[in-house]
């Protein structure tokens, strides 16, 4: 064994002892000697440090339970559901569950009004490519505002199964500028 | 351990006051942790916090594939990368020594300053390597263990491990000058 891989074997920290191969070397070696009593130094503060015993701030227990309590976290907790239920129980319990039969009780039962007023919304919604484009020429981008019209236009003439694969296809972009924008929001806001 | 297996059985059920003793139990070593590789006392306090809630949401789903505690540590780590990071871009350091919890007992005022000295050292490693060498020195795990609680292969924690060592042994002969 020489020198350097006496250093990487320290390196390696060899938690079990170094092989007997090593000890030797260092025993004939001054150098490596003084490394090995350095790193055992070294060894001896790091599990004194680490051994230390670090108190959590007090009242720490009652502040996370508060958060539980709370209700802070886990859906069904409001309904203390027991684990020994069967899964398809627990499932038609869970609230996105409850709150989908929900709408469809609600659709059923009043299902012309939600049209109507869905048919409302529409009508409001196809004059937007208008305003989007007046908008725009107002503020002096006249082509832009022409090419966002027809495209918008060419969309609305498309095909129902165009749109929704549109809509699939934006749903995700805006999804990752939404989390970039967050991250960005996040790392100024640790950044003050 | 079977009164653990009951314990978390009955938190997963919803009992609170189980899961209140899990938290008894485990509060120490998981706040250590997040100290240890933020080093900020408030923030550690907040990711350990965050840690247990998250553990009680997804506790329904825990299987017991791997122990709680490494469940828990994992949470912690990750946690605390993720404070880590926006940390990072704070720069600020809330730390100081005298937030430090006691240490093991200083015999004389070189002690004191060593131990100091020894903190300023691990200070100086990235966040994945002060969670390696926590992990590693303070509980005692194995390598594979590590890479286990910090999602991460082996030959990763392995590098982190290498690294930090390298690191605080030029130090430590720095500090130690001629000595020893």
């Amino acid at each position: 064994m020489n020198c350097l891989e006496f250093e990487r074997l320290l390196d390696d920290g060899a938690r079990d002892g170094l092989p007997a191969e090593a000890l030797a070397h260092a025993h004939g070696c001054a150098a490596c000697a003084r490394s090995l009593a350095r790193a055992r130094s070294l060894e001896r503060a790091l599990e004194a440090h680490f051994a230390a015993d670090v108190a959590p701030p007090a009242g720490f227990v009652d502040r996370v339970m508060a958060r539980v309590e709370r209700g802070e976290a886990r859906g069904v907790r409001w309904l203390a559901l027991p684990s020994a239920l069967p899964w398809w129980t627990r499932a038609a319990l869970e609230p996105g569950v409850v709150l989908a039969l929900a709408t469809l009780a609600l659709f059923t039962w009043r299902g012309g009004r939600w049209l109507a007023g869905a048919r409302v919304t529409w009508d409001v919604l196809a004059h937007v490519p208008r305003w989007v484009h007046d908008g725009l020429i107002a503020a002096g981008f006249g082509p832009v505002g022409d090419w966002t019209l027809r495209w918008l236009d060419s969309i609305a003439a498309s095909s129902l199964s165009v749109q929704v694969g549109l809509a699939l296809g934006v749903a995700p972009l805006l999804a990752v500028v939404a989390w970039l924008a967050w991250r960005a929001g996040e790392a100024a806001a640790g950044a003050t | 351990m079977a009164d653990e297996r009951r314990l978390i059985a009955r938190a997963q059920s919803g009992d609170t006051a189980a899961f209140r003793t899990l938290v008894e139990r485990h509060q120490a070593r998981a706040h250590a942790l997040a100290l240890r590789i933020l080093r900020s006392p408030s923030d550690a306090e907040e990711v350990a916090q965050d840690a247990f809630v998250r553990v009680w949401t997804a506790l329904p789903g825990f299987r017991g594939e791997s122990t709680f505690a490494t469940w828990l540590y994992r949470i912690v780590a990750r946690r605390a990368f993720d404070r880590a990071q926006v940390m990072k871009t704070r720069r600020a350091r809330e730390w100081q020594d005298e937030n430090l919890p006691e240490r093991a007992a200083p015999v004389n005022d070189e002690d004191t300053l060593r131990a100091a000295k020894l903190q300023e050292m691990i200070g100086g490693l990235t966040a994945a390597q002060r969670a390696a060498v926590t992990l590693y020195y303070y509980e005692g795990r194995s390598v594979e263990d590590v890479a286990h609680v910090l999602g991460m292969p082996e030959n990763t924690v392995k590098t982190h491990l290498l690294r930090a060592r390298a690191a605080l042994r030029a130090a430590w002969t720095h500090e130690l000058g001629d000595e020893a």
